[in-house]
């Protein structure tokens, strides 16, 4: 993707960072959902809601997640497409789910200190404090956007300073940018 | 290597932004980074900032310069927006 320069200023040396996508379950699973087309489809409308957040994040250095979040989306899209795939069939989803997943890259977290967040937190589950903990520990160095459909995530993960929205928030801000 | 974290700089670029008014304050949490550099003590960020247009809150690409030294706002200028269609997907 060609760097855009701001109007007006010349070429610059330093070097820029682009913000890196983090995915919760409910993002995740709408890729694979989309990717699978088994009629496995999560929420209405989250797909055109996900293409939405797009414009917002499409100088994005890479997208991640976490293993919680894969551990989630794919125990979640077992159950869904559970009876609508057989055979063959089911091996070919398997294996495209897998390389959709491996165009994810991982972000690091720290277990124990996840469960401890889990402690504090009850209502978290791992997926999300993962998340939390890796938006952090990213977040030192480059810009970090963490989407999520957990209204209670984001704001929980912006009163810990992190950039956190959900996909309805943004496109009510959207409008036509 | 930049002396303090994004992190602490954009809670001050945030906080300075704020300051704009009650509105601000309540509409900054929702900026977005989209790209940030540093520069001879400033840093430079690219971000989607809510705004007002035609009353209605609607994202702006703004390109906003903060000294870090100072810690003040040197420019906060409007970004061309990306293409529509630019990207219609999240990257892979």
């Amino acid at each position: 993707m060609r760097r855009r320069q701001p109007r007006g200023r010349q070429p610059r040396s330093p070097p820029r960072k682009r913000p890196v996508v983090l995915l919760d379950t409910g993002p995740l699973l709408e890729r694979a959902a989309e990717e699978l087309d088994a009629g496995c489809a999560s929420s209405p409308g989250l797909r055109e809601l996900l293409a939405k957040a797009g414009k917002l994040v499409a100088r994005a250095e890479y997208v991640a997640t976490v293993c919680p979040v894969y551990v989630e989306a794919l125990h979640l899209l077992n159950s869904r497409c559970k009876g609508r795939l057989r055979g063959e069939a089911l091996d070919a989803a398997r294996s495209r789910l897998a390389h959709m997943l491996a165009s994810i890259r991982d972000a690091e977290f720290d277990l124990r200190e996840s469960l401890r967040l889990v402690i504090d937190a009850p209502w978290l589950d791992l997926a999300d404090a993962a998340l939390i903990l890796a938006a952090e520990k990213l977040g030192r160095d480059v810009p970090v956007v963490l989407l999520t459909v957990d209204s209670r995530l984001a704001s929980l993960a912006r009163r810990r300073k992190v950039q956190a929205f959900t996909l309805w928030e943004l496109a009510s801000l959207l409008g036509e940018v | 290597m930049p002396a303090r974290s994004l992190r602490e700089v954009l809670e001050e670029v945030r906080r300075e932004l704020a300051r704009a008014g009650p509105l601000m304050e309540t509409l900054v949490d929702m900026m977005i980074v989209s790209e940030v550099w540093w520069e001879d003590g400033t840093v430079h960020i690219v971000a989607w900032v809510p705004d007002l247009v035609e009353g209605k809150p609607r994202y702006r690409l703004k390109h906003i310069i903060y000294d870090t030294e100072q810690k003040r706002l040197l420019r906060v200028e409007d970004e061309e927006t990306p293409a529509a269609g630019a990207a219609a997907t999240l990257p892979a």
